[in-house]
């Protein structure tokens, strides 16, 4: 193995340049380092002038989502040596506005993740007196999206999204889902007009990187295509059974 | 450059390429299996045609086959039948992605879902083909 | 580059006086600063070995009062910490340099409580003064900065309601209840 790599970030600073550049560092290439301890060498040893997100390093805050070599990945859990003997290029995540460097504006994500009431919603008018029981099994059917790191790999990766930024988008969708069918939840039918608007599920082509990224393996597809089934269940119930209460 | 200040610092928004779909291989597969539908059209086309031209009697099923002999139309056949087979197979493996029963709290193996598809697959051809062939 | 520093007219509201300052402060010793010797990142690293060293879980005199002195000359050279970020846009160097001005100060801070404090407690064991000191210690340490800059130390008692301070013993000498009137 070479004592060395070269990695090539993207630079942007609206201050000085009309677009995004590539700028060329050498870095030690040590067997256990992530491309996060990378980025952190050029920061403090070399240019401190890079400006890149990260927070936990040990892939559960999801800060640190960036492209390197053409796929989305949380730099702290992405393995340097792996691109030996490189170069290895790091670029922010794509379908956002870029901020600053590695830096993206995520704005539009965070209203996504708002619109679709991921709370608790009940039709009582009081609390209940005591906490609400809930067995392995129910919890079960919606574990897997209640594991969404919210790190937008799959928005990156969402053809979808790039051609049409109105799509609520995977992470989004799948935290629709991670509620609806949670056993204490009652707003599913809120929640259905929401998401069958053109810019919900019905915008899904079915690709499916967005799951084949997921560093959390939330598979935001298959709570998305479930909810195509759903979706499609209460629209032929809506004029076949129009007496049922919502 | 648009006007820059402190408080609303200018943002590069990146365009999206129209050729977006070469960038990789997962993007690509899905282009061809969308493009597959255009030859599950065609030959459901030929499909009628063929059973028209059954029913219009040997003449009209001769000209058909001498139609079908055609190198131009055996070319476009075989560029549809690889096309066919991707669409077959993509579709296939789709079904556990959008829809798999849990059991106990465990996901059953995507094949286990994905099987109907082919065995369906599997015996429609060989009832197809019985019929063509043993006619 | 237009400058954010406003002009604040006497009688004006404190809050924004004070903020006007630290825009200040920040912009000129920060942001324009391109004079800079020392790295952020190395002054941050001898910080953490020598708290490390001569603050760690066993202190004693010698080895805090050698961390103090080490942790003010990394305090002097942080005057000429080098900034190559002079964006205004997402500059996590700023955040950086900041924050590590303030590590300096609670490091400064830790020490000279620790120096003061002459008995073991809790994460604060000196092997000089290994027993707890109820009478002159059972209290908080306040600190303020002092006229020259430096940390003051002063103490606050503790006001004891359920739980008397103890010995902590594990194992047979815990079968009293671990209370006692040490």
């Amino acid at each position: 193995m070479a004592d060395t790599i070269v990695i090539e970030v993207a630079r942007y600073s609206p201050e000085s340049d009309a677009e995004p550049r590539f700028q060329k560092y050498e870095v030690p290439l040590r067997g256990d380092w992530m491309v996060l301890d990378a980025l952190n060498y050029i920061k403090d040893k070399l240019d401190g002038s890079l400006t890149y997100r990260w927070s936990c390093r040990m892939g559960i805050c999801g800060s640190c989502g960036m492209v390197v070599n053409g796929y989305e990945r949380l730099t702290c859990e992405t393995l340097l040596a792996q691109f030996a003997p490189g170069p290895v290029r790091v670029e922010p995540l794509r379908h956002f506005p870029i901020a600053r460097d590695l830096v993206i504006d995520m704005t539009d994500f965070l209203d996504k993740l708002t619109r679709v009431k991921p709370w608790i919603v009940r039709k009582d008018k009081t609390p209940p007196p005591r906490e609400y029981i809930q067995t392995p099994e129910q919890l079960g059917a919606f574990k897997q999206y209640s594991n969404c790191i919210n790190c937008m790999l799959c928005y990156s990766a969402c053809p979808v999204y790039g051609i049409d930024p109105h799509f609520i988008g995977p992470a989004a969708l799948a935290l629709a889902e991670r509620y609806n069918l949670d056993s204490r939840d009652q707003g599913a039918d809120q929640r259905l007009d929401i998401l069958s608007q053109h810019d919900g599920i019905w915008d899904c082509t079915v690709i499916g990187e967005c799951s084949e990224v997921c560093p959390k393996e939330v598979d935001p597809s298959l709570a998305i295509q479930e909810f195509k089934l759903t979706a499609t269940k209460e629209w032929f119930k809506s004029f076949l059974m129009p007496w049922g209460g919502k | 450059m648009a006007s820059y200040s402190d408080f609303q610092p200018r943002e590069y928004h990146r365009s999206f390429s129209n050729l977006w779909w070469l960038e990789r291989f997962n993007y690509l597969i899905f282009i061809l299996r969308e493009f597959s539908s255009i030859f599950v059209g065609y030959f459901l086309i030929v499909t009628l045609s063929q059973v028209c031209a059954l029913a219009r009697g040997p003449e009209a099923y001769a000209a058909f086959q001498d139609w079908m002999r055609h190198p131009l139309v055996i070319l476009v056949n075989i560029i549809a039948f690889a096309f066919l087979v991707l669409h077959t197979v993509t579709w296939s493996n789709l079904v556990p992605k959008a829809f798999f029963p849990r059991s106990h709290g465990h996901r059953l193996p995507e094949m286990t879902t994905a099987l109907p598809s082919y065995i369906l697959w599997l015996v429609a051809t060989i009832v197809v083909a019985a019929f063509i062939l043993g006619a | 580059m237009s400058s954010t520093a406003r002009t604040v007219l006497p009688g004006a509201n404190p809050v924004l006086a004070l903020g006007s300052d630290e825009e200040r402060r920040i912009e000129s010793g920060y942001l324009r600063k391109s004079d800079g010797r020392e790295k952020i990142s190395a002054l941050r690293e001898e910080m953490q070995h020598t708290m490390e060293a001569g603050a760690g879980i066993y202190r004693v005199r010698a080895s805090i009062a050698a961390a103090a002195d080490k942790i003010a000359d990394i305090q002097e050279r942080y005057k000429a910490v080098s900034m190559e970020d002079h964006s205004r846009t997402f500059n996590t160097q700023l955040i950086a340099a900041l924050e590590l001005g303030f590590l300096l100060d609670v490091a400064e801070t830790i020490l000279q409580c620790a120096l003061q404090r002459e008995e073991s407690r809790g994460a604060h064991q000196r092997t000089d003064f290994p027993a707890r000191d109820d009478i002159k210690f059972l209290a908080h340490s306040l600190v303020s900065k002092g006229s020259n800059e430096r940390p003051v130390v002063s103490y606050m008692p503790v006001t004891i309601t359920r739980w008397p301070p103890g010995k902590r013993v594990y194992g047979e000498q815990s079968k009293d209840g671990g209370h006692d009137s040490h």
